[in-house]
Protein backbone atom coordinates (compact mmCIF):
# COMPACT_ATOMS: atom_id res chain seq x y z
CA UNK A 1 0.00 0.00 0.00
CA UNK A 2 2.45 2.53 0.76
CA UNK A 3 4.29 1.71 -2.66
CA UNK A 4 1.46 2.10 -4.45
CA UNK A 5 1.11 5.54 -2.90
CA UNK A 6 4.91 6.28 -3.06
CA UNK A 7 4.93 6.75 0.49
CA UNK A 8 8.79 4.72 1.09
CA UNK A 9 11.89 5.59 0.82
CA UNK A 10 13.77 4.89 -2.73
CA UNK A 11 15.79 1.73 -0.80
CA UNK A 12 12.44 0.12 0.40
CA UNK A 13 10.50 0.87 -3.27
CA UNK A 14 13.88 -0.88 -5.01
CA UNK A 15 12.76 -4.06 -2.54
CA UNK A 16 9.11 -4.18 -2.94
CA UNK A 17 9.82 -3.76 -6.64
CA UNK A 18 11.78 -7.16 -6.49
CA UNK A 19 10.20 -9.20 -4.55
CA UNK A 20 7.03 -8.67 -6.65
CA UNK A 21 9.21 -9.45 -10.12
CA UNK A 22 9.71 -12.48 -8.46
CA UNK A 23 6.19 -13.13 -6.99
CA UNK A 24 3.64 -14.00 -9.48
CA UNK A 25 0.64 -13.49 -7.12
CA UNK A 26 2.09 -10.54 -5.55
CA UNK A 27 2.26 -8.98 -9.22
CA UNK A 28 -0.80 -10.05 -9.92
CA UNK A 29 -2.50 -8.45 -6.52
CA UNK A 30 0.01 -5.14 -7.18
CA UNK A 31 -1.78 -4.37 -10.92
CA UNK A 32 -4.97 -5.19 -9.68
CA UNK A 33 -4.57 -2.58 -6.85
CA UNK A 34 -2.93 -0.45 -9.37
CA UNK A 35 -5.64 -0.67 -11.72
CA UNK A 36 -8.19 0.30 -9.42
CA UNK A 37 -5.99 3.44 -8.13
CA UNK A 38 -6.41 4.54 -11.67
CA UNK A 39 -9.84 4.54 -11.64
CA UNK A 40 -10.25 6.48 -8.75
CA UNK A 41 -8.55 8.82 -10.45
CA UNK A 42 -11.02 8.62 -13.60
CA UNK A 43 -14.32 9.28 -11.12
CA UNK A 44 -13.14 12.65 -9.83
CA UNK A 45 -16.28 15.12 -10.40
CA UNK A 46 -16.65 19.10 -11.30
CA UNK A 47 -17.65 21.28 -9.72
CA UNK A 48 -19.95 23.73 -11.04
CA UNK A 49 -18.64 26.97 -12.73
CA UNK A 50 -20.63 28.97 -10.37
CA UNK A 51 -19.24 27.46 -7.14
CA UNK A 52 -15.61 28.03 -8.45
CA UNK A 53 -16.98 32.21 -9.31
CA UNK A 54 -18.57 32.06 -6.16
CA UNK A 55 -14.98 31.74 -4.64
CA UNK A 56 -13.09 33.49 -6.70
CA UNK A 57 -15.66 36.29 -6.42
CA UNK A 58 -14.72 36.44 -2.31
CA UNK A 59 -11.03 35.70 -2.89
CA UNK A 60 -10.76 38.87 -4.72
CA UNK A 61 -13.64 41.13 -2.79
CA UNK A 62 -11.38 39.96 0.23
CA UNK A 63 -8.16 41.33 -1.83
CA UNK A 64 -9.31 44.33 -2.91
CA UNK A 65 -10.30 45.15 0.73
CA UNK A 66 -6.57 44.99 2.13
CA UNK B 1 2.21 34.72 -15.97
CA UNK B 2 2.40 32.42 -13.27
CA UNK B 3 4.83 29.21 -14.46
CA UNK B 4 2.48 25.90 -14.35
CA UNK B 5 5.22 24.09 -12.16
CA UNK B 6 5.25 26.76 -9.06
CA UNK B 7 4.69 24.60 -5.92
CA UNK B 8 1.63 25.21 -3.46
CA UNK B 9 3.85 27.18 -1.15
CA UNK B 10 5.05 29.07 -4.00
CA UNK B 11 1.23 29.96 -4.89
CA UNK B 12 0.42 30.22 -1.40
CA UNK B 13 3.28 33.29 -1.28
CA UNK B 14 2.47 35.00 -4.53
CA UNK B 15 -1.02 35.18 -3.41
CA UNK B 16 0.04 36.64 0.10
CA UNK B 17 1.48 39.28 -1.42
CA UNK B 18 -1.33 39.93 -3.96
CA UNK B 19 -1.67 38.26 -6.54
CA UNK B 20 -4.96 36.68 -7.37
CA UNK B 21 -3.70 34.53 -10.77
CA UNK B 22 -2.09 32.12 -7.81
CA UNK B 23 -4.98 31.43 -5.95
CA UNK B 24 -7.16 30.42 -8.89
CA UNK B 25 -4.29 28.69 -9.77
CA UNK B 26 -4.64 26.72 -6.68
CA UNK B 27 -8.01 26.82 -6.74
CA UNK B 28 -7.83 24.84 -10.19
CA UNK B 29 -5.51 22.41 -9.29
CA UNK B 30 -7.66 21.02 -5.76
CA UNK B 31 -10.97 21.58 -6.73
CA UNK B 32 -11.95 17.98 -8.09
CA UNK B 33 -9.96 15.85 -5.72
CA UNK B 34 -11.46 17.78 -2.50
CA UNK B 35 -15.07 18.25 -4.04
CA UNK B 36 -14.70 14.84 -4.71
CA UNK B 37 -14.14 13.64 -1.79
CA UNK B 38 -15.96 16.00 -0.02
CA UNK B 39 -18.99 14.38 -2.13
CA UNK B 40 -18.51 10.91 -1.02
CA UNK B 41 -18.88 12.03 2.42
CA UNK B 42 -22.25 14.38 2.43
CA UNK B 43 -23.65 12.54 -1.02
CA UNK B 44 -25.58 15.35 -2.18
CA UNK B 45 -23.84 17.50 -5.04
CA UNK B 46 -25.25 20.40 -3.61
CA UNK B 47 -24.06 20.19 -0.13
CA UNK B 48 -20.96 18.97 -1.59
CA UNK B 49 -20.43 22.24 -3.39
CA UNK B 50 -21.17 24.64 -0.53
CA UNK B 51 -18.73 22.84 1.81
CA UNK B 52 -16.27 23.64 -1.32
CA UNK B 53 -16.99 26.92 -1.07
CA UNK B 54 -16.66 26.92 2.70
CA UNK B 55 -13.32 25.17 2.98
CA UNK B 56 -11.64 27.89 0.26
CA UNK B 57 -12.97 30.34 2.06
CA UNK B 58 -11.66 29.66 5.51
CA UNK B 59 -8.70 28.87 3.51
CA UNK B 60 -8.66 32.49 2.13
CA UNK B 61 -9.15 34.06 5.47
CA UNK B 62 -6.71 32.18 6.90
CA UNK B 63 -4.21 32.83 4.37
CA UNK B 64 -4.64 36.43 4.73
CA UNK B 65 -4.90 37.28 7.94
CA UNK B 66 -1.10 36.19 7.99
CA UNK B 67 -1.99 32.84 9.78
CA UNK B 68 -0.95 29.98 7.34
CA UNK B 69 2.06 27.71 8.91
CA UNK B 70 3.96 27.92 5.66
CA UNK B 71 5.94 24.75 7.28
CA UNK B 72 3.00 22.68 6.79
CA UNK B 73 1.57 21.57 3.58
CA UNK B 74 -1.18 23.46 1.58
CA UNK B 75 -2.79 20.20 0.16
CA UNK B 76 -2.97 18.39 4.08
CA UNK B 77 -3.88 21.66 5.45
CA UNK B 78 -6.91 21.88 2.99
CA UNK B 79 -8.21 18.52 3.01
CA UNK B 80 -7.99 18.62 6.70
CA UNK B 81 -10.61 22.03 6.45
CA UNK B 82 -12.79 19.60 3.61
CA UNK B 83 -12.69 16.92 5.65
CA UNK B 84 -13.87 18.30 9.34
CA UNK B 85 -16.90 20.57 7.29
CA UNK B 86 -18.21 17.46 5.73
CA UNK B 87 -17.77 15.39 8.69
CA UNK B 88 -19.38 18.01 10.88
CA UNK B 89 -22.54 18.28 8.22
CA UNK B 90 -22.97 14.32 7.75
CA UNK B 91 -22.83 14.36 11.69
CA UNK B 92 -25.49 17.32 11.84
CA UNK B 93 -27.80 15.54 8.64
CA UNK B 94 -27.95 12.33 10.48
CA UNK B 95 -30.00 14.47 12.81
CA UNK B 96 -32.08 16.08 10.08
CA UNK B 97 -32.55 13.54 7.32
CA UNK B 98 -33.07 14.38 3.23
CA UNK B 99 -33.86 11.61 0.82
CA UNK B 100 -31.04 12.17 -1.55
CA UNK B 101 -30.55 9.83 -4.74
CA UNK B 102 -28.22 7.34 -5.45
CA UNK B 103 -26.63 9.83 -7.81
CA UNK B 104 -25.96 12.49 -4.90
CA UNK B 105 -28.98 14.70 -6.21
CA UNK B 106 -32.27 15.54 -4.29
CA UNK B 107 -35.40 13.61 -4.57
CA UNK B 108 -37.06 17.05 -5.44
CA UNK B 109 -34.90 17.47 -8.41
CA UNK B 110 -35.80 13.78 -10.18
CA UNK B 111 -39.67 15.14 -9.67
CA UNK B 112 -38.97 18.37 -11.25
CA UNK B 113 -36.85 16.81 -14.32
CA UNK B 114 -39.07 13.33 -14.85
CA UNK B 115 -38.02 13.62 -18.03
CA UNK B 116 -34.64 12.90 -17.89
CA UNK B 117 -35.20 9.35 -16.21
CA UNK B 118 -33.98 7.49 -19.02
CA UNK B 119 -31.26 9.93 -19.03
CA UNK B 120 -30.36 8.96 -15.35
CA UNK B 121 -31.07 5.26 -15.71
CA UNK B 122 -28.16 5.22 -18.73
CA UNK B 123 -25.95 7.07 -16.43
CA UNK B 124 -26.65 4.99 -13.21
CA UNK B 125 -25.03 2.07 -15.69
CA UNK B 126 -22.20 3.91 -15.83
CA UNK B 127 -19.12 2.52 -14.72
CA UNK B 128 -18.24 5.50 -13.43
CA UNK B 129 -21.24 6.34 -11.31
CA UNK B 130 -21.41 2.39 -10.64
CA UNK B 131 -17.98 2.68 -8.87
CA UNK B 132 -19.08 5.97 -7.05
CA UNK B 133 -22.02 3.86 -5.89
CA UNK B 134 -19.53 1.09 -4.68
CA UNK B 135 -17.22 3.26 -2.63
CA UNK B 136 -20.78 4.80 -0.45
CA UNK B 137 -21.49 1.09 -0.34
CA UNK B 138 -17.87 -0.39 1.15
CA UNK B 139 -17.75 -0.44 5.27
CA UNK B 140 -17.30 2.97 7.19
CA UNK B 141 -13.82 2.50 7.93
CA UNK B 142 -12.63 1.30 4.51
CA UNK B 143 -14.40 4.22 2.95
CA UNK B 144 -13.13 6.48 5.27
CA UNK B 145 -9.65 5.65 4.55
CA UNK B 146 -10.07 5.69 0.72
CA UNK B 147 -11.16 8.99 0.70
CA UNK B 148 -8.70 10.27 3.05
CA UNK B 149 -5.94 8.83 1.27
CA UNK B 150 -6.87 9.24 -1.95
CA UNK B 151 -9.02 12.10 -2.67
CA UNK B 152 -7.38 14.21 0.55
CA UNK B 153 -4.08 13.15 0.07
CA UNK B 154 -3.21 12.31 3.48
CA UNK B 155 -0.43 10.37 4.20
CA UNK B 156 -1.31 6.47 5.94
CA UNK B 157 0.44 8.25 9.01
CA UNK B 158 -1.60 11.60 9.17
CA UNK B 159 -4.94 9.09 9.03
CA UNK B 160 -4.17 6.53 11.59
CA UNK B 161 -3.64 10.00 13.42
CA UNK B 162 -6.57 11.43 12.87
CA UNK B 163 -8.76 8.26 13.08
CA UNK B 164 -6.73 6.56 16.20
CA UNK B 165 -5.45 3.84 14.97
CA UNK B 166 -2.22 1.66 14.06
CA UNK B 167 -0.68 2.84 10.74
CA UNK B 168 -0.75 -1.03 9.79
CA UNK B 169 -4.18 -0.68 10.39
CA UNK B 170 -4.50 2.00 8.22
CA UNK B 171 -2.90 0.49 5.32
CA UNK B 172 -4.95 -2.77 5.91
CA UNK B 173 -8.71 -1.05 5.56
CA UNK B 174 -6.85 0.71 2.12
CA UNK B 175 -6.07 -2.65 0.92
CA UNK B 176 -9.27 -4.27 1.98
CA UNK B 177 -11.09 -0.66 0.04
CA UNK B 178 -9.30 -1.52 -2.94
CA UNK B 179 -9.52 -4.77 -3.01
CA UNK B 180 -13.38 -4.83 -2.39
CA UNK B 181 -13.86 -2.09 -5.15
CA UNK B 182 -11.63 -4.17 -7.69
CA UNK B 183 -13.81 -7.45 -7.01
CA UNK B 184 -17.25 -5.62 -6.85
CA UNK B 185 -16.29 -3.96 -10.50
CA UNK B 186 -15.47 -6.96 -11.66
CA UNK B 187 -18.33 -8.90 -10.49
CA UNK B 188 -20.51 -5.90 -12.42
CA UNK B 189 -18.69 -6.28 -15.46
CA UNK B 190 -18.77 -10.01 -15.73
CA UNK B 191 -22.51 -9.75 -15.28
CA UNK B 192 -22.72 -7.24 -18.04
CA UNK B 193 -20.70 -9.08 -20.13
CA UNK B 194 -22.64 -12.22 -19.37
CA UNK B 195 -25.59 -11.22 -20.32
CA UNK B 196 -24.89 -9.09 -23.78
CA UNK B 197 -22.08 -11.59 -25.16
CA UNK B 198 -22.92 -15.36 -23.85
CA UNK B 199 -19.30 -16.68 -23.39
CA UNK B 200 -18.12 -20.55 -24.35
CA UNK B 201 -17.39 -22.66 -21.49
CA UNK B 202 -13.92 -22.90 -22.86
CA UNK B 203 -13.77 -18.77 -22.95
CA UNK B 204 -14.68 -18.28 -19.16
CA UNK B 205 -11.79 -16.04 -17.06
CA UNK B 206 -9.49 -17.83 -14.59
CA UNK B 207 -11.42 -17.00 -11.27
CA UNK B 208 -8.20 -15.69 -9.12
CA UNK B 209 -8.51 -14.95 -5.27
CA UNK B 210 -7.82 -10.78 -4.41
CA UNK B 211 -7.31 -11.41 -0.85
CA UNK B 212 -10.03 -11.55 2.22
CA UNK B 213 -11.64 -8.58 0.89
CA UNK B 214 -15.04 -8.31 2.47
CA UNK B 215 -12.89 -7.81 6.35
CA UNK B 216 -13.54 -4.87 7.94
CA UNK B 217 -10.05 -4.20 8.94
Amino acid sequence: MRRLYNETSAEEAKEIDKAILCDSQLQYLYHELVAQKNELDEIQLTPSDAAIKNILHYAQGLQEHR
Amino acid sequence: MIDKRCSDGQLVSLYQSGNEEAFEMLLHRHKSRVYTAIYLIVKDRYVAEDLLQDTFIKAVNVIKSGRYNEEGKFLPWLSRIAHNLAIDHFRSSKRHPEVVLEDGSRLFDSIQFAEQSFETIQLRQDTKSRLRALIKELPKEQKEVLIMRHYLQMSFQEIADRTGVSINTALGRMRYALINLRKNMSKHNNAYDKNIYPKRPDEAPIQRDLGRGSEGD
